[in-house]
């Protein structure tokens, strides 16, 4: 199971590199495990600035979310009613307070419209088309919003959307906020003592996942984190057992020492050193971990970003916001 | 926490924080949330968003399991 899902992923993620969507400029996803063991996965796609959907067209040419025309798309006819539709709607499943939560059925629209707060409408005509599933009937209102193409090359659901806020991100960190996952095993002895588990619960295919070492999220490409430190606060592993003076001389600059040193070595400057933030210096040099200094690198595309320091922490956080705004030190 | 009361304050044990590089820790789930953030700083906000699930039936699943197997198992 792992291994099919990842290499499907990985079929669909080369796609996308190769430009389904137009270029490309990041990608970000999370896979996530239900407790029945079967895995999905959550991915936000950031596009470059000259293919960003502004025009219903564009959502059109990406997005469908009615049934097509069982004559001219079959296989796509077939695909949609076995993996695209929602519900039927039960307690169990999607139902709160006598509404779905999903809120399906959705209304009818003719065509894709983009509200006010960004978000769009996709089309869901009211032309007749039905589907029916054991009791169940299900019209153009039923159907979620998916791609094409990809929904036949990989023969599972996959739901695709356009976002118009940076609220997805807070959503594909959602364990953030629930949490790992854990499951309380309850056994109960002769003389009513309780014994409780507390245990995190992995199922057998994650831990496959795992031991297969299939990333469980990804950012593409790397966003690379910066030490930040007072002077002379930087973290320094040593093994206990050195004389103290070899630790000492053995100690390599730290990546801010890195930076300091950087921006004032003349081949550094040259190449655009005193022009930019640390946050922003993984754009043109990358920090070689062995010698520990700063080298130039051209094709380099990843991203900076500073260890957070809470503001309680005086001085340290106070570098930290400087370091947000003076350049070239 | 009862000094008096018979509890050998030498055996309450000490917190252990697993450290970011632990993955599934809640400190590198913290570190995952920062990248994220760092790249909505960069790249503003995100233009699609997929979600793909898995397939029990997939025929390359389906092909390979044993007589009595489920795809989970």
């Amino acid at each position: 199971m792992a291994q099919v899902f990842h290499a499907k992923q990985q079929a669909l993620l080369k796609k996308i590199h190769d430009g389904y969507f137009g270029a490309v400029a990041r990608i970000v996803y999370t896979i996530e495990y239900q407790k029945c063991g079967l895995p999905h996965m959550h991915m936000l796609i950031f596009l470059e600035e000259q293919n960003k959907i502004h025009i219903v067209e564009q959502i059109d040419a990406l997005i469908s979310a009615q049934i097509p025309d069982p004559e001219l798309h079959s296989e796509l006819h077939c695909v949609v009613s076995k993996y695209m539709l929602h519900g039927p709607c039960t307690p169990q499943r999607c139902i709160e307070r006598n509404v779905c939560t999903k809120h399906f059925p959705k209304s009818f629209h003719h065509q894709t419209d983009i509200q006010e707060d960004g978000y769009p409408l996709y089309a869901h005509p009211d032309n007749g088309r039905t589907i029916v599933k054991g009791e169940t009937v299900f019209n153009n209102s039923y159907v979620v919003p998916h791609p094409r193409e990809l929904l036949m090359q990989c023969d599972c659901h996959i739901n695709l959307e356009v976002c118009a806020s940076i609220k997805a991100v807070k959503y594909i960190h959602k364990y953030i906020y629930k949490g790992p996952d854990c499951a309380t095993l309850q056994t109960q002895g002769h003389d009513e003592i309780h014994a409780y588990l507390d245990a995190r619960y992995v199922s057998s295919t994650q831990a496959c996942h795992n031991t297969f070492e299939f990333p469980m999220h990804l950012e593409w490409p790397a966003v690379y984190r910066l030490s930040v430190h007072l002077p002379g606060h930087q973290n320094v592993v040593f093994d206990l057992d050195r004389p103290l003076e070899e630790v000492v001389d053995s100690v390599k600059d730290t990546q801010l020492l890195g930076w300091f040193k950087a921006n004032a070595n003349p081949t550094l400057i040259a190449a655009g050193a005193n022009d930019c933030l640390y946050q922003d210096f993984p754009k043109k040099f990358v920090w070689d971990k062995t010698t520990g200094v700063w080298k130039v690198h051209q094709r380099y595309k990843a991203i900076g970003r500073m260890y957070s320091i809470p503001p309680n922490a005086g001085e340290g956080f106070y570098l930290h916001l400087l370091l947000t705004v003076v350049k070239g030190m | 926490m009862a000094c008096g009361g018979g509890v050998d304050m030498e055996n309450v044990g000490h917190v252990v924080i697993l450290p970011s590089s632990h993955k599934g820790s809640a400190q590198y789930m913290q570190q995952l949330l920062q990248d994220s953030l760092a790249i909505c700083r960069e790249n503003k906000k995100p233009d699609l968003f997929l979600t793909m699930t898995a397939n029990g039936n997939w025929q390359e699943i389906v092909k390979n399991i044993l007589p009595g197997q489920t795809a989970t198992n």
